[in-house]
């Protein structure tokens, strides 16, 4: 019996050992007894993507080549590539993808795009590759359609998801009152292409905002002599006078659905906010009554909160109400002058940008974080920056400048893009392409 | 205790010390061993996600009145604050001469020529510059380090310059979380070869950026001793704290 239990005891105190030695031998092989460094606070720049010219059809991939460094320099994320740097080894490679070529010339990504034309119209196909991520594409795709703008930007929001998890939404529009001698209301390509004037009041328009839809633009025009509220189709046509109460009828923002607006009335004798009908201008009901002028609505994405602008303390500042209208809690104390909230259209992003004034007289696009009551700067010393709105991912804000037309930002990086040079102002981003979701 | 022979009952252990012994000895290194065994296979302690909400450094200035809504300030470049020189605490006392004594000054005290030799003496000596490494790192907090220490510093400094992050792509609230750690392999020349990563950050771009700023680096200093087996360099968003 005793030396059973002696030899149990050796056999299993052997075997445990063992065990213990193999995991050391495993702890010194993953290095976990090797001296450690510490490097902290790296350099920030943005991902480095070369885009080499398109290969396919000549006029195709031209066009195909421009379009696509136009969105992906547009959307703030990348610093597109000097093409003319590459050297010949690499313009001639085509589709195919040499990881040690790329990387002599510091390129962390590569986006390639061939362009031809087949029976069906169009077809466009993307290749995606990361350097030091092998020679296999990242991302493949072809897409077919008889226009090839339209295809482009799909691609390049594929890019996009395909770096950050979330779509680009390039295909979108964004409408806009034109100034000077044609003050009409116009819509351009988020990239500032493709520009359509809507309406022909041949009188001034302000202030559109394009529905949820995409497919319907409010706005004021002083047609008829006052401030009156219109509808027009996106795609032109007759526009259609929703309300000519007197005195004003302005600043419409949809609610979400698209059969309601609201908007400032001012014909009970003081300017307040009321929802009305998009169908036929209707009274629904009335948000505020405050003896201070209430206008510029901005309703949550989850459409339970409504930002505004009131002077009832004195000067414009921004406040928050339920979206049912009643108590309305005042957000900016400071500034003279804010005025234009505009809520992030991400749930998950609890911010309002807004047009400040600051003591240089100068207006300036700031934000305001509902989770935390602070306030930062987006534009300074570049000119003068007014009536943001966002883009339908919450990644870009678009506003109106002194310098002359509108400019893309991306919060992120603060990235600038000069998209429309001409006469602009109150600049309405619309929806997400239909490919979003 | 004893009983009769025949019906002798013998205590455990009597007579067969060595026995007893031994298995008191394997039971306990068995023991030990399964203690350790079982440490270093636990588990990484839960982590409980947190919605990171990034703050901003206030700058260094005048106080801007809080009426007016924020501006973009660039930080400006580290200056050494001017030395101030406090006279006296009463409200009452004379106001100070306009001018400084001079050693020449035929009216002033035996000390104060003393005292005014001295100073010129101490103003003519070059300034003291900060002391350290001549390979040292603007981020280093120690003026003397051992073998090890100057070498991790060569290492940093070679690596970090090369570091660098996407910033579109890993945000300003995400860098503050992030950490890679990974194995590096060196040659007796100080070629490091080999990068693997042992932890990752959860990040790709992160990781990535870890990884091409071993490859771009290359090859730091020959390692000394400690060094020659490989290290590990664990790569951090943000020092929170030194």
């Amino acid at each position: 019996m005793k030396k059973y239990l002696f030899a149990t005891g050796l056999l299993f105190a052997a075997m445990a050992l063992q065990r213990a030695a193999i995991a050391a031998d495993q702890a010194a092989a993953e290095g976990e007894d090797l001296p450690q460094i510490t490097i902290t606070d790296p350099n920030r720049d943005l991902f480095r993507l070369a885009l080499p010219s398109a290969v396919g059809d000549a006029e195709l991939a031209s066009l195909a080549s421009e379009v696509e460094r136009r969105d992906l320099d547009l959307v703030g994320l990348f610093r597109v590539l000097d093409s003319a740097s590459f050297p010949d080894s690499l313009v001639k490679e085509g589709l195919g993808f040499s990881a040690e070529l790329w990387s002599q010339v510091g390129a962390q990504g590569v986006a390639k795009l061939r362009a031809i034309r087949d029976a069906s119209g169009i077809q466009l196909e993307g290749k995606l590759y990361q350097v030091g991520r092998g020679e296999n594409a990242a991302l493949a795709k072809t897409y077919h359609g008889a226009e090839l703008r339209p295809l482009v930007h799909q691609w390049v929001n594929d890019v996009i998801q395909q770096f950050t998890g979330l779509r680009g939404v390039f295909g979108s529009r964004i409408a806009f009152a034109m100034t000077g001698k044609n003050p009409e209301v116009a819509t351009v390509g988020m990239d500032g292409q493709e520009l359509h004037v809507v309406t022909q009041m041949k009188s001034q328009c302000l202030l559109p905002a394009l529905s949820p839809s995409g497919g319907w633009i409010a706005f004021n025009s002083y047609l008829r002599g006052g401030a009156d509220l219109w509808v027009v189709s996106t795609s032109g046509g007759r526009a259609r006078r929703i309300s000519d109460r007197p005195g004003l009828n302005t600043g419409p923002a949809w609610l979400t659905g698209g059969t309601n607006l609201i908007v400032t009335l001012s014909f009970e004798g003081n300017a307040e906010l009321y929802k009305i009908s998009a169908a036929d201008g209707k009274i629904i009901q009335r948000l505020t009554n405050s003896p201070g002028i209430d206008s510029s609505a901005s309703p949550s994405p989850g459409g339970d909160q409504i930002a505004f602008v009131s002077d009832r303390q004195g000067t414009p500042q921004i406040y928050l109400m339920p979206s049912s209208g009643g108590n309305a809690r005042r957000l900016t104390f400071q500034g003279s002058y804010n005025q234009t909230p505009r809520f992030c259209p991400r749930k998950d992003t609890p911010v309002i940008a807004f047009t400040g004034r600051d003591e240089r007289n100068v207006f300036d696009i700031f934000v305001y974080d509902l989770r935390t009551g602070k306030i930062d700067r987006v534009t300074q010393n570049q000119g003068s920056n007014s009536d943001p709105s966002w883009s339908p991912d919450g990644r870009l804000l678009v506003y109106a400048s002194s310098r002359g037309g509108l400019f893309v930002m991306n919060l992120q990086t603060h990235k600038e893009f000069h998209i429309h040079k001409g006469g602009a102002k109150n600049p309405s981003w619309g929806p997400p392409p239909a490919d979003f979701n | 205790m004893s009983v009769a022979a025949g019906n002798r009952i013998r205590p455990l252990g009597r007579g067969s010390s060595f026995g007893g012994i031994a298995a008191t000895v394997l039971i306990h290194a068995s023991l030990v061993a399964l203690i350790y065994f079982a440490h270093i296979k636990s588990p990484p302690p839960m982590e409980v996600p947190r919605d990171m909400i990034v703050t901003q450094l206030v700058a260094l200035g005048k106080p801007r009145d809080k009426f007016w809504l924020p501006r973009i300030v660039q930080p400006p470049r580290p200056k050494a604050p001017e030395p101030t020189l406090k006279l006296t605490d009463d409200a009452n006392a004379a106001p100070a001469p306009k001018e400084a004594p001079k050693i020449d000054d035929a009216d002033i005290s035996k000390d104060m020529r003393r005292a005014l030799k001295r100073a010129q003496m101490l103003a003519q000596a070059t300034e003291e510059p900060a002391e350290g490494s001549l390979t040292g790192s603007a981020e280093g907090t120690s003026s003397q380090g051992t073998t090890g220490d100057e070498y991790a510093t060569a290492v940093f400094n070679a690596i970090r310059r090369n570091w660098v992050t996407p910033t579109g792509l890993v945000t300003d609230a995400e860098l503050t979380t992030l950490v890679t750690v990974m194995r590096i392999s060196i040659s007796a020349e100080g070629v490091m070869q080999n990068p693997m990563v042992k932890q990752s950050s959860g990040n790709e771009y992160f990781d990535d950026s870890c990884i091409q700023a071993v490859k771009a680096t290359g090859r730091v200093p020959p390692p000394p001793p400690a060094f020659k087996r490989g290290f590990n360099l664990k790569f951090a968003g943000r020092e929170l704290a030194r």
